[in-house]
């Protein structure tokens, strides 16, 4: 106990230092005794956060704007290298890292494995785990106190994250803030926007993954299958989607693989997460529409338009049956275009985003934009000794898209791993096993939208971002410090998606959804709400 | 006394004692030091197994203790807040989540009892009644082989077989009938999961009754037999009380972990029919604590568990020796 209360006062002076007295009314608020530093939205807004500094060689075939991803439709030719040598200190690192591509052959069996080694010039071990399994792993690793040299978290996944990587994780902050990551260029080339998620307790904890708009859900079709129908995906109003999957639905194929929630509920206007109006907050369970939009799911459900085994599937399965025609929509991210990819083994199919309208009619419903971070990527307490080598290797590992270490990292070795089509790298099966090393998730330059030997794929996407994204509405709460929700947000968040799944499946009414959301509101929700409206006055204008 | 025992041990009783309760008295006449020279080789043999119970039962039961903190993994068990029986709370608080999760416990452990329990007694009496020594172990190999397969893969075959997309439901559409809603039923969930143990475990459960069965004496059987008995009778008069040790003893096991019903087999089939109905004590804690963050509070609910498996042991075994049986042990 007294080890913690030391800690907790030299955090207090420390904060004082850097924030001034105006963090003292977020440190009196948190009652954390025990639990080790939860931290505040002050000393979180009173960190230099790394200077950005884009790569300046990186340029895009089609720049985006207003948050759409840049985009290139060929790789560039001879790729030079973009590092001198390899990174590191020598020694090996070990990682423990989140996938969501299946798991590749063991070391002595990977040439692409051995071959990163070579490069390394030291041997990396990664252990994976299925991001639907990670949280749990995690929480037992760290229970185990075994977490290795680096590894993954999602940015508020756990409950009492800061004080948990307050404890466990290497403090970065005079490695990173401001312009110390001029040592680490491709991590400085990561969007400000990220970096916010990287702050826990007024210290910066990891190396963020940017993703922002390519992380955010939208709805799959399979547009070669819908036009062998004759079906135009075009659609004005939920109705007409719905007549579009009633029509696509016959004895052993079916329209859906999953009930498409977040798109029905960006159709019926519901805001993302939480909707500010002045300085109120308010959370989007409150809608008085989720009723309406969880209506619209069970009855898609209930008319038997969405695969029947959708609920006792993951991710990777529902992707399979798309790509099999076994379904002609799924509900997906932008950035799954490459996992679909990498399922499908037929370069021309056509798999293209169609964006909801408005419930009502009246043109298009604005989409969700996801969170400016996909997970982050920290360094273990005990390697804290080696925090600059480590950082050296995540660099290196965010080298920037067209340099050969990306190529390397992403599509290894021509005439092993990828062969060269219009000087496109197009994985083989080899490949597409071999890279999935989930290097991409522990260390990343800013998403550059891409598929080798798809450059209509990369325009589509390109086009449909430069449509969506920039009216998309952001989550206010995304790279904001609640107490409550670090603690109790997952717990009670969990209950709520619990019981979405029961009304869907038509176990339970949809009129439950209120009482529901009431306990959620008792249980921490409007708890969450003050802190958040809080700290959104604190951070200010940022 | 030493100069008796040594008296008794060096002149050994002459009538043989058919009941064995001659031995305990024996091994008292002997040192210490001589009994651990004559079996040292099997306590040798036993040390390794019971390294493996001190380290994996004993010591792991240490970590109990958080069921009285406010634990958190990442500062462990010397430095999380003590918080006394707080965590405990939760058993009288009537937490309508923590109250779902025992019901259904409850009730799958009485389908298990009156279900699951009796299968394998049945399977080993049928059998046995098979003449065919080769038939008897084709059939014994086949059923004994779901036994090895882990659950993941039970509830896999499960899935393509009963599944809304599997093979049945496929059959019945391509033919024109509507589907069957079975996996993702929740009225058909407990007899889904029952169906899944029995096909699973009954097999390899019949291997105990199958070897108590062929100790039958055959005496008794011809002497039913000479007496004008049938096949019923003979098995409710010779058989049944031939197993009846076994069977109260394998109950009373039974009942100490009958609060454990299947942690994996249950969480992997969750999410297809939801909490309400697949809840039990043993997902609460894995959902709760690994999950959720409610480590204390889980680890109090387990320890409880484990306590009433205890407490069920103890009174069924009293139970069976005011019955007039054996049991599990005598005190």
């Amino acid at each position: 106990m007294s080890e913690i209360r030391i800690a907790r006062r030299q955090l207090l002076q420390s904060t004082l230092a850097i924030g001034g007295l105006a963090t003292l009314g977020g440190l009196a608020g948190c009652s954390n005794e025990g639990r080790g530093d939860a931290g505040s939205q002050a000393e979180n807004s009173s960190v230099t956060l790394p200077t950005y500094i884009p790569n300046p060689d990186f340029v895009a075939d089609l720049p985006g704007e207003n948050g759409v991803s840049d985009t290139m439709l060929a790789y560039p030719a001879n790729p030079q290298p973009a590092t001198d040598g390899p990174p590191g200190d020598g020694q090996d690192v070990s990682a423990f890292a989140l996938t969501n591509n299946p798991v590749p052959p063991a070391m002595d069996q990977n040439a692409f494995w051995q071959e990163l080694n070579e490069r390394l010039g030291f041997t990396l071990s990664v252990s994976l785990v299925p991001s639907g399994d990670y949280t749990d792993r995690f929480q037992t690793t760290v229970a185990g106190d075994r977490l290795p040299d680096l590894f993954t978290f999602w940015p508020k996944g756990i409950p009492g994250l800061p004080s948990l990587l307050h404890e466990r994780a290497a403090d970065l902050t005079e490695l990173l803030s401001g312009d110390a990551i001029e040592k680490y260029p491709f991590l400085a080339s990561i969007p400000t926007e990220s970096w916010r998620s990287s702050v826990y307790g007024g210290r910066i904890y990891g190396v963020p993954i940017a993703r922002g708009a390519q992380s955010s859900t939208v709805l799959y079709g399979r547009y070669d299958l819908l036009e062998e129908q004759g079906i135009d995906p075009a659609a004005q109003s939920w109705d007409d989607l719905y007549a579009m999957f009633a029509e696509l639905t016959s004895s052993t194929t079916w329209a859906l693989a999953n009930v498409p929630l977040q798109v029905i509920r960006q159709s019926f206007g519901i805001a993302n997460g939480w909707s500010v109006d002045g300085g109120t907050w308010v959370s989007a369970n409150e809608d008085e529409r989720q009723l309406d939009a969880l209506e619209a799911g069970r009855k898609l459900v209930a008319d038997g338009l969405v695969h029947p085994d959708t609920t006792s599937s993951d991710n990777q399965q529902r992707q399979a049956w798309t790509i099999a025609g076994t379904t002609r929509f799924v509900e997906d991210t932008f950035s799954a275009w490459p996992a679909f990819a990498n399922l499908s083994g037929d370069q021309s199919l056509d798999l293209d985003v169609i964006l909801p309208p408005l419930a009502e009619g009246g043109g298009m419903a604005p989409i969700w934009l996801a969170g400016p971070t996909h997970n982050l990527t920290g360094i273990s307490l005990k390697s804290a000794d080696r925090a600059e080598a480590l950082l050296d290797v995540l660099n290196y590992f965010a080298a920037p898209f067209g340099s050969a270490e990306h190529l390397f990292k992403s599509y290894g070795l021509e005439g092993v791993h990828h062969e060269l089509v219009d000087g496109d790298p197009v994985l083989n099966d080899k490949g597409k096993s071999e890279t999935q090393l989930g290097l991409r998730y522990l260390g990343e330059g800013p998403w550059v939208t891409y598929m080798p030997g798809r450059p209509d794929v990369a325009q589509t996407l390109f086009d449909v971002q430069t449509e969506a994204v920039p009216t998309a509405i952001p989550n206010p709460s995304a790279t904001l410090f609640s107490e409550t929700e670090s603690r109790k947000g997952t717990q009670i968040g969990t209950a709520l998606r619990d019981l979405e799944v029961d009304i869907l499946q038509g176990r339970k009414p949809v009129s439950a959804w209120t009482d529901a959301v009431q306990t959620w509101k008792d249980g921490g929700g409007d708890a969450m709400r003050d802190e958040f409206a809080e700290a959104f006055a604190e951070n200010g204008d940022a | 006394m030493t100069a008796t025992r040594e008296a008794r041990a060096s002149t050994p009783t002459p009538t043989p004692d058919p009941t064995g309760t001659g031995r305990p008295a024996r091994r008292e006449s002997q040192g210490f030091w001589a009994r651990l020279r004559r079996d040292h080789p099997v306590l040798l043999l036993a040390l390794p197994g019971i390294a493996v119970v001190i380290v994996f039962q004993y010591v792991a039961l240490g970590g109990n203790v958080i069921a009285f903190q406010d634990y958190q993994p990442y500062l462990g068990i010397g430095r999380s807040l003590w918080v006394g029986f707080e965590n405990f709370s939760i058993l009288f608080s009537g937490d309508p989540e923590f109250l779902n999760a025992l019901r259904n416990t409850l009730y799958i452990t009485l389908l298990q009892t009156v279900f699951v329990f009796p299968a394998p007694i049945i399977l080993a009496l049928l059998l046995n009644s098979l003449v065919s020594n080769k038939v008897k172990q084709a059939v014994q190999s086949v059923l004994y082989l779901p036994h090895f397969l882990s659950w993941v893969i039970v509830v896999a075959v499960f899935q393509q077989m009963l599944g809304g997309a599997g093979m049945i439901n496929n059959f019945l559409r391509s033919h024109g009938w509507a589907g069957v809603d079975i996996i993702g039923n929740p009225d058909a969930f407990y007899a889904l999961i029952t169906s899944q143990v029995i096909w699973k475990d009954t097999g390899w459960a019949t291997i105990l009754f199958l070897a108590v069965l062929s100790q039958i004496d055959r005496s008794l059987y011809e002497a039913s037999a000479m007496d004008g008995a049938t096949r019923w009778r003979q098995i409710w008069h010779v058989t049944l009380p031939g197993m009846k040790p076994i069977i109260v003893l394998l109950l009373i096991l039974k009942l100490g972990d009958s609060l454990s019903v299947g942690f994996e087999q249950l969480l992997l089939q969750q999410q297809a029919v939801g909490r309400d109905v697949s809840e039990v004590l043993d997902t609460y804690v894995y959902n709760n604590g690994v999950i959720g963050g409610a480590w204390g509070v889980s680890a109090a609910v387990g320890l409880v568990k484990g306590l009433v498996g205890l407490v069920l042991v103890l009174v069924a075994n009293k139970i069976a020796h005011l019955l007039g049986e054996e049991g599990v042990y005598r005190a």
